[in-house]
């Protein structure tokens, strides 16, 4: 009786053991992955990084800060000596307000990248380097995703083109580079695992490697360890500089192009699959929407000579169903080489081209012969004072590109403007909506002057010249508008010329 | 004729029969007595009537300065008790008989011998006094042969007179008592040169030790005796170098003088291990027995060999404890470098564990410090004393208990093997829940003695329940909830023998004893947070179904199979297991690690209870029959299973505990510049991943630990104080990519280290973390073969307390010591409190600035905690006083 009561009882106990509920699963934490790529200003302390500076014998350069808050703020120009302990300088930057370091001030011993720590926020860097005869300029990078994507480098004759690996990290970084060019996927050798040590950068000569190309897209892939590239591209007479980005399905370039410089886009995607790509240009006139459209081959870059377009200047949207890569390049008539299939048919004839002439030998050179334009005539760059006597607008010569802002917003902090010598600098800000924009502009800096409201048609865009810093003792500006824009900055002289693409806030 | 000692009754003997009277035998001595020679015959010993006169007779013709008689059992005056010895080096007695040696005349000549027994003695007056006579402090073997060798230094001849007979009561059962073994000792350290002291003594204690452990088997227990001996020794060690200088005065001879007459060896580990060839000799099975009926027989027998096996096996199992100590890992921490330390910090100190707190440390900390301080503060051995005694007590304990039943030995020993290392007890092991794992060594004494039959006597009983407590006391300071399982069990037992009063007595003994236990758990008690230590983690046993089915085919088994009581005895064994498998999956019910382990202890628990029966059936021939051997024999194949489980254990060596994974995580800060004691290590992975308790953050885990390696202090965690949410706060603003100089905000906190845990395949929360600190501008990932992705902070001043002239100040036990520099403060990065000092002290931020006035800085103990911890201590003391006295004096 006994026996069959514990059984009873070791059975009831069993069921009820085996049957207890189990606990929740732990869930996954509620941070880490794959950060967005965000290229905007926010309210915390945020480090940029510069990847291309030089202050040197012949060049500067400067660090061109912006801030809405009261802000203190690091720059560091680590030594090429890994060992060697970074050049460092602190400033204070009343917000909201803007700023020009000069990276001579702090060291003067060449390339450098350099890194600008914000203890608040929103606050943004940009660079620009300039001697006589070159003028490049960079909006510095504040995301650091694990893969970067670098489009438009040439390394035909004429050009020669470097991949800067900058590290301001401790650790040492580990990347994997690999490049699609006009015939496809294009093996680089001894690219599959560069080692960049902690706190330091390196810089690989593209020409040497794979020569003789016209458009070449490269992806940089970390495997260990955080890199930020820039592409730096030189003609000859003037260099531009361009960092990596992220892909996106939506560009926009608030600018394309300085009266003198014939724009180019420059398309590319990886992974499987093609893109199929609308392009929408914004003249003074009005937008032309679908203006052109391509599929993107994953294993070819696209160049597209917007100018066969439209009459530039034009801002540009750039929509694809899948995210791609995009960068404007611009440069003299001639200056890049055509990977367009260009019928016989549809040449029209010799280059009208200002300032120093390009060819590189190869149908690109037929480029020039595609220069129907769309809309002839003059895009207005300001809406000047009627009735007065059209000055002869300057016509520059020089390379510049830069990389789309990917997201329309409603503030933008613009710094460095007016800030090299000898140099015009201008606000472009495109309105890609179908409102009109109303958009405050105000100065940053010593100045006093008060803001000043501009107001831009829906589909189109507004060039604002910067008077120089010299005369203004302003070498920012704070943009809002009451719908998003996009913004950009272009600085243009006798050296050359450099766009900026402006931060926003996010 | 002079009478010594004895009280009242001596004195009124002696001054009838016109006899003086003095004190001690010293004062005998020492009294003017015109007389040549002093005989000294014992109280109780009846001499023949020409004992004295062989003596005299044969000591003047041999001009012999001591001479003995021959002893005889007075309760059996054909028995030789002594006729002189020879000793070992230890100063052994040695008398060269065979057991109950009856007297043949075969010793009856006068010889030289190495000393004689004290119970008739004849020594010349001059000799005894030039050497004090006797010593009164030793026992009588021991005093006999320091006599003898004192007086052989000085050049006396000492005999044996065999014509010379008394008769005297048997007192060779005192040759191992403390005393004796004391006296012994003090006896060598009197004669001895310097020389042979540097060896003998050591080997003494090594011989003595030995000794101890070989009685265990003989079924004595002499450890106590061997520390007593020493204790004694070492206490009149300062009396013993004085009698020396007088007993080396004036000597003729030396050392070999004495070795002729020692034998070689020793005479007390021959006359063991003699005893021990006996036992297993008897225990052979005969040539003849094949059949089953014999192997039956068999498995009674050998409960020695068995024995001698499980002691193997635990030396075996916990191996690694022994040579690399206990795993570091989970709850499972290396005891703190300091036992003193330990013990200080549960008595009322600083809780180091985090950012440091006033939170009382669990009482197993203060236990285990006391422990490994009177382990000459040697930590390993400590952990493995614990480890290897929690085994073998429980095995032995479990054979005990299962003997209340009839479990004979052997099935005993099987149990008792399932107890300590079968799958509960590795569960318990694998949830590293350390404080069970020591407790559960003494739970079957709890029940055993609690179910033993009650004494007559009241002074006896309260000594049981006394007993009963100061054991129940251990278990509860080693794993507080533990307290509760013997209780429990009996009460159970006894409701599955509802009018046995024997089982209802034992309830309320152990209840009894449980609640004098109670006010050992102070200060802790009185100060912790019982709902979150209740609470704190998950009680979730996944219940391994191999295993489940297996014990409940051996239980159900035994249940039919066995006879009535030990069917009882499996039943309740398998109401326990499944008991306790319902407790320790009590997550339901928001109950956590603590009670998950009490669960497994209690599955432990029922295991053995059910083994036990299941193998003492099958030897039953007479009882289990027909086809309930059948069943049995079912039952013995499962529980053969459960005991042959228990051999995993031997696999790793570590007692069932899983391998170490922090060792190799946190050492290597030991081989950084500087010192890693200075500063903390941030150990970042998934929730119950890191060492002991961790704290939340976003969905994943985090705490900080000391450098180079935790310690056991540090397992548990207190409620988050000012300086914890200052940290998560912290760590918020590095997840939510506020800041890329995450060194330097975590610098604040000590922090110099940060070590990301794996947590396994889908390193979720590695890759989170890592992907955290990596885009750190002030963060060095540091490489060099770590496991673990580790990173260094550059930023300055990352460490725990800091001088205003940036001086670190290294870590001294719970405190910190480091330069004098007055006038200078000094931040102490521990959660604020005013009891930081000395000197003034104010609160920054959540941290404590002192004054660097002293090279010490401390948390000031909290007296009411400290008097606390003293009164449990003097508790216990007092809980085994009665339980001795009671034992001794009933």
């Amino acid at each position: 009786m006994r026996r069959a009561a514990v059984v009873i009882v070791v059975g009831v106990l069993g069921m009820l053991a085996f049957t207890q509920t189990a606990p929740v699963a732990v869930g996954p934490p509620n941070f880490g992955t794959a950060p967005a790529d965000v290229a905007a200003a926010t309210g915390d302390p945020s480090a940029w990084y510069c990847p291309w500076v030089a202050a040197g014998a012949l060049r500067d350069s400067a660090f061109n800060l912006a801030s809405m808050v009261d802000v203190g703020a690091v720059i560091t120009l680590p030594s090429p000596n890994p060992t060697e302990d970074p050049d460092s300088r602190e400033i204070q930057l009343r917000g909201p307000g803007a700023r020009s370091m000069d990276a001579g001030a702090i060291i003067r011993r060449g390339a450098s990248p350099g890194v600008v720590e914000f203890d608040d926020g929103p606050a943004v860097t940009t660079s620009a380097t300039w001697s006589e005869e070159l003028l490049t300029g960079d909006r510095c990078v504040v995301s650091v995703p694990k893969v970067w994507h670098l489009v438009g480098g040439i390394t035909a004759e004429g050009f020669s083109l470097e991949l800067q690996l900058f590290n301001p990290f401790a650790e040492s970084a580990k990347v994997r580079v690999e490049a699609i060019t006009e015939f496809g996927s294009s093996p680089l050798a001894g690219f599959e695992n560069i080692d960049i040590p902690g706190r330091s950068w390196v810089t690989e000569d593209l020409s040497r490697v794979i020569p003789f190309l016209d458009n070449a897209s490269f992806t940089v892939t970390s495997e260990s360890g955080i890199v930020i590239p820039s592409l730096v591209l030189n003609n000859g007479t003037d260099e531009a500089s361009w960092p990596g980005t992220g892909q996106s399905t939506t560009w926009d370039f608030p600018v394309t192009s300085v009266r003198g410089l014939v724009p180019t886009l420059v398309l590319s995607k990886t992974g499987s699959g093609g893109a199929t790509v609308a392009i929408d240009l914004f003249t003074p006139d009005g937008p032309i929407l679908d203006a052109d459209g391509r599929i993107v081959s994953p294993l070819e870059p696209v160049r597209i000579n917007l100018a066969d377009l439209a009459e530039p200047p034009f801002a540009v949207r750039v929509r694809s169903n899948v995210p791609v890569s995009a960068v404007i390049q611009a440069g003299p008539e001639g200056t890049f080489p055509s990977t367009d299939v260009v019928l016989p048919e549809d040449d029209d004839g010799g280059a009208t081209d200002e300032g120093e002439e390009v060819t590189p030998e190869d149908p690109a050179g037929e480029e020039s012969t595609t220069e129907t334009t769309v809309a002839e005539g003059e895009a207005s760059d300001s809406e000047e004072g009627a009735g007065e006597e059209p000055e002869e607008p300057v016509s520059y010569d020089g390379l510049a590109a830069m990389p789309g802002n990917v997201d329309a917003l409603e503030r933008w902090l613009v710094p460095g403007l007016g800030i090299v010598p000898g140099a015009d600098t201008s606000v472009w800000i495109l309105n890609p909506t179908g409102e009109q924009a109303t958009v405050t502009m105000s100065p940053l800096g010593v100045s006093s002057e008060g803001p000043e409201k501009v107001l831009i048609p829906p589909g189109t865009y507004l060039e604002v010249p910067i008077a120089p810093l010299s005369e203004t003792g302003n070498s920012g500006m704070l943009l809002e508008a009451n719908i998003p824009v996009s913004v950009a900055v272009t600085i243009a002289g006798p050296q050359g010329v450099a766009f900026i693409g402006g931060v926003g806030i996010g | 004729m002079i009478v010594v000692g004895g009280e009242a009754d001596a004195r009124r003997i002696a001054t009838e029969h016109d006899a003086g009277w003095i004190a001690n035998i010293g004062g005998a001595v020492d009294a003017s007595i015109d007389a040549s020679h002093l005989w000294i015959v014992r109280e109780g010993v009846e001499p023949r009537p020409d004992a004295l006169g062989s003596l005299v007779h044969a000591a003047t013709q041999l001009d012999a300065s001591v001479a003995g008689s021959k002893v005889l059992d007075l309760d059996d005056p054909d028995r030789l008790l002594s006729v002189g010895f020879a000793t070992d080096v230890f100063d052994f007695p040695y008398t060269g008989f065979d057991s109950d040696e009856r007297d043949q005349g075969q010793y009856d000549v006068v010889r030289d011998v190495a000393a004689v027994a004290g119970q008739s003695v004849l020594l010349r007056l001059d000799l005894a006094r030039g050497l004090g006579g006797p010593d009164r402090s030793m026992a009588a073997f021991a005093a006999a042969v320091d006599f003898c060798q004192r007086a052989r230094l000085r050049g006396a001849r000492i005999i044996l007179v065999p014509s010379s007979e008394v008769l005297a009561r048997d007192d060779w059962g005192n040759i191992d008592r403390w005393r004796e073994r004391g006296g012994r000792l003090r006896a060598m350290t009197k004669v001895y040169a310097p020389t042979t002291l540097l060896w003998a003594l050591p080997m003494a204690f090594l011989s003595g030790l030995l000794q101890s452990v070989l009685a265990l088997f003989l079924g004595k227990w002499r450890f106590f005796d061997w520390l007593r001996a020493w204790g004694w020794y070492l206490l009149k060690l300062p009396s013993t170098l004085g009698a020396r200088r007088v007993a080396r005065r004036g000597r003729v001879v030396g050392d070999s003088e004495l070795f002729r007459y020692q034998v070689t060896g020793s005479v007390g580990l021959k006359s063991d291990i003699t005893q021990l060839s006996d036992r297993v000799r008897d225990r052979l099975p005969g040539e003849d027995r094949l059949s089953v009926e014999a192997i039956g027989s068999e498995i009674r027998r050998p409960s020695f060999v068995v024995g001698a096996v499980a002691f193997l096996f635990v030396l075996l199992a916990t191996r690694s404890i022994w040579t690399v100590g206990l795993p570091a890992i989970g709850y499972s921490l290396p005891f703190v470098e300091s036992g003193p330390s330990a013990v200080g910090a549960y008595a009322g100190g600083w809780n180091p564990a985090g950012l440091g707190s006033v939170e009382p440390l669990r009482p197993l900390i203060g236990l285990v410090g006391l422990i490994q301080t009177i382990l000459l503060d040697n930590r390993r051995l400590a952990e493995f004393v614990l480890i290897a005694g929690s085994w073998l007590l429980g095995i032995w304990g479990m054979v005990r208990l299962l003997r209340t039943w009839g479990v004979a030995a052997v099935a005993g020993t099987l149990a008792g093997v399932v107890f300590v290392s079968g799958s509960g007890a590795q569960a318990i092991a694998q949830q590293t829940s350390v404080g069970i794992v020591f407790a559960v060594g003494l739970i079957p004494w709890v029940m055993r003695l609690s179910l033993a039959p009650i004494p007559a006597s009241w002074l006896a009983r309260i000594a049981r329940v006394a007993a009963v407590a100061a054991i129940a006391g251990v278990v509860a300071v080693l794993a507080p909830l533990a307290l509760l399982i013997p209780p429990a069990t009996l009460l159970v037992w006894a409701l599955v023998n509802i009018t046995d009063r024997a089982a209802w007595r034992a309830v309320v003994v152990s209840g009894a004893a449980t609640v004098l236990a109670v006010p050992l758990l102070f200060p802790w008690l009185g100060a912790a947070d019982l709902s979150r230590f209740l609470s704190e983690g998950t009680a979730y046993w996944a219940i391994p179904t191999v295993t489940a089915i297996v014990a409940g085919v051996a239980a159900l088994s035994t249940l039919l199979a066995a006879p009535q009581r030990l069917a009882l005895v499996a039943g309740w064994g398998a109401i326990i297991v499944v008991a306790g498998a319902f407790v320790a999956r009590s997550v339901g019910f928001d109950l956590g690690h603590e009670v998950e382990g009490v669960g497994l202890a209690l599955i432990t628990l029922g295991l053995a209870l059910i083994v036990g029966p299941s193998f003492e059936s099958i030897t039953r021939t007479r009882e289990v029959g027909g086809w309930r051997r059948l069943v049995a024999g079912v039952a013995v194949a499962a529980s053969v299973f459960l005991v042959a489980a228990s051999a995993l254990t031997v696999v790793g060596g570590r007692a069932g505990f899983p391998s170490d994974e922090y060792r190799d995580a946190f050492t290597f800060t030991a081989a950084r510049p500087g010192d890693p004691t200075a500063s903390r290590i941030l150990v970042v992975g998934a929730p119950g991943g890191l060492p002991g308790d961790d704290r939340i953050v976003s969905g994943a885990a985090y705490r900080l630990v000391s450098a180079p390696m935790p310690e056991s202090w540090e397992t548990y965690l207190h409620e988050a104080r000012i300086g914890d949410d200052a940290l998560a706060e912290t760590l918020k603003l590095i997840i939510g990519g506020e800041t890329k100089r995450a060194g330097e905000l975590l610098a604040a906190f000590g922090i110099r280290w940060i070590v990301v845990l794996d947590d396994g395949d889908s390193d979720r929360f590695t890759n989170a973390w890592r992907s955290t600190f990596a885009g750190q501008l002030d963060l060095v990932p540091l490489g060099g073969g770590l496991g673990n992705t580790t990173f260094e902070n550059e930023a300055e001043s990352a460490v725990r307390a800091l001088s205003g002239s940036e001086n670190a100040w290294t870590r001294s036990g719970t405190g910190y010591a480091g330069e004098v520099e007055p006038g200078v403060d000094l931040e102490v990065r521990e959660n604020a409190n005013a009891r930081w000092g000395p000197g003034e002290w104010e609160q920054r931020d959540w941290a404590n600035a002192l004054a660097a006035s002293g090279d010490v800085v401390e948390f000031e103990t909290i007296g009411s905690r400290r008097t606390q911890a003293l009164a449990a201590a003097a508790w216990l003391v007092a809980l085994v006083g009665f339980s001795w006295v009671g034992r001794r004096f009933s």
